[in-house]
């Protein structure tokens, strides 16, 4: 039976940093698509690697995902994971072209996802960093690897973005998140999956913190 | 991407029909489709023809270390497990034969590279041990697979997205 | 003339800048998708200005950074980067980079600052 990850508590004192990273990743995919974009994290997860295998939608779904490394403070993978035809759209709304205007994935449109999960990556987390930096007072370095581009089967995709947590016996850890474009829903997803390394020294951190303020 | 919602109460054709999720594994006797979908992880298939019983494990890990967990997450556990569930169903394991598939290195990482390799050594080291032979395997590459197993007739296919199935 | 070597991964961003820089009166001499290539091409082309991403494959930006400041201690180097932390940024003043320009930028923000390079040069 799969042990809990991180505490109710632990959980609640690392919410506040997730969602100023959520806040900084909707100001810079605003800024990079010249739209508004917003991505909200609607909660910190834990689930079994089979409820997580779930998350991209039916594991036989062919879906693109732009992956990134994290480096630094805190390790693991960031996945932003979208089907075909969001994925275009996005890359019209980049170059500028009529919307659904593109049915293809050349070299440009991949580009255009792939600066787009750089963006949206950095920023989140330039914002977890400046958030768990100012409230532990020591300083945080997230820093991003390039990102990769992928369009394989939803359920392959996310077993190897969760594979290094699989291998603890741990339930998995990942942001739950929400985008809009104008308001309405886009279907996108982005993961934000610590490795099982980290997830000892976020432990830590977060201990070490007092609770957040109630808003 | 609205999350897959499974179903509580499994239709005559979800029961044919059966998905093998990551760390689990399944026996079916007489007839069934078992399929799994994979990354870096092995799907393992063992067939006794005779007796028309088959089970498919989706590992993980090559090595539970004594950890407890779902008995398909590890290779030790899962070939252990598998066995038990043929013996149960009518398959004998001196008619046994293997395939397995997975193991692949989808991001190009050194970890994955090393724990696709690892389970896929796991494997063949505990058939060997087992005395099931291998009759194929598809393992490696950078690419996702689809694995269907098909029990009346022992037929395994590997689909990779876009390409054409192919049997193992 | 002033001549710039644009360094980043993404094509989608050389694109870009170059559209920018090409409108502030700027020459692209050549474009590089990562660090290692970065350098080839200073050596080659010793442009007025580089811009340099920082996340790259291969050779990362700062690393290519101090390699093209050893090359020509003179070398006006920009970063242009997603990543906007603290000491990252203090990192690539440290190493010598005449300034930071973070992704995304505005069009008409990053025209400015080549039109205001320009006028350095002089």
């Amino acid at each position: 039976m799969e042990q809990e990850a991180l505490s109710p508590e632990l959980l609640q004192k690392l919410t506040p940093a997730v969602h100023r990273g959520a806040a900084e990743c909707s100001q810079a995919i605003s800024a990079w698509c010249a739209a508004p974009l917003t991505m909200s994290v609607e909660r910190v997860g834990q689930s079994t690697l089979q409820q997580a295998t779930g998350l991209l939608g039916h594991g036989e779904t062919a879906v693109c995902a732009c992956l990134m490394g994290m480096l630094g403070s805190c390790t693991g993978q960031m996945l932003l994971g979208f089907e075909d035809a969001s994925g275009l759209t996005l890359a019209d709304l980049i170059l500028g072209r009529p919307a659904a205007g593109t049915s293809v994935w050349g070299e440009v449109e991949i580009s255009a996802a792939m600066e787009t999960m750089n963006i949206a990556g950095s920023a989140f987390l330039n914002g977890l960093a400046a958030e768990l930096a100012e409230r532990s007072a020591q300083p945080m370095r997230l820093l991003p690897t390039p990102p990769v581009f992928l369009r394989d089967y939803a359920a392959s995709l996310l077993q190897s973005a969760f594979m290094n947590q699989a291998l603890s016996d741990s339930l998995l850890v990942y942001t739950e998140t929400r985008f809009e474009l104008c308001g309405r829903p886009l279907s996108w997803t982005f993961l934000w999956i610590p490795d099982a390394d980290s997830l000892d020294d976020l432990r830590k951190l977060l201990q070490s913190l007092p609770l957040p303020e109630p808003k | 991407m609205m999350p897959a919602v499974p179903n509580s109460d499994p239709s005559p054709i979800e029961k044919y029909n059966r998905r093998v999720g990551m760390g689990e594994l399944d026996v079916m006797r007489g007839g069934g489709v078992l399929r799994t979908l994979l990354g870096s992880c092995i799907g393992l298939v063992l067939y006794d023809r005779l007796n028309v019983v088959g089970g498919l494990a989706h590992i993980v890990h090559p090595d539970s270390a004594g950890r407890t967990g779902p008995p398909g997450k590890y290779a030790d556990t899962a070939l252990a497990e598998l066995l038990k569930l043929i013996e149960q169903k009518g398959g004998r394991q001196k008619n046994l034969t293997a395939r397995y598939a997975g193991g692949s290195n989808m991001f190009g990482t050194t970890q994955l590279n090393q724990i696709g390799q690892l389970n896929t050594a796991a494997v063949a080291r505990l058939l060997k041990a087992a005395g099931i032979p291998v009759l194929a395997t598809d393992c490696g590459g950078g690419k996702g697979r689809q694995l269907s197993f098909e029990i009346t007739s022992g037929d395994v296919t590997v689909e990779v997205l876009g390409g054409t199935p192919t049997s193992l | 003339m002033h001549r710039l070597l644009i360094v980043d991964d993404a094509l989608i961003m050389r694109m870009k800048i170059r559209e920018v820089a090409t409108r502030a009166g700027w020459t692209v001499a050549a474009e590089a998708a990562s660090g290692a290539e970065a350098v080839q091409l200073y050596e080659t082309h010793r442009p007025d200005l580089v811009t340099m991403d920082l996340v790259m494959p291969e050779m990362d930006g700062l690393e290519a950074l101090r390699a093209i400041r050893q090359i020509d201690p003179a070398a006006s180097v920009v970063m242009v980067s997603a990543v906007n932390q603290k000491e990252k940024l203090r990192e690539c003043i440290a190493a010598g980079a005449v300034d930071f320009v973070i992704k995304p930028f505005q069009p008409l923000d990053l025209q400015a600052f080549f039109e205001g390079r320009k006028s350095d040069r002089k």
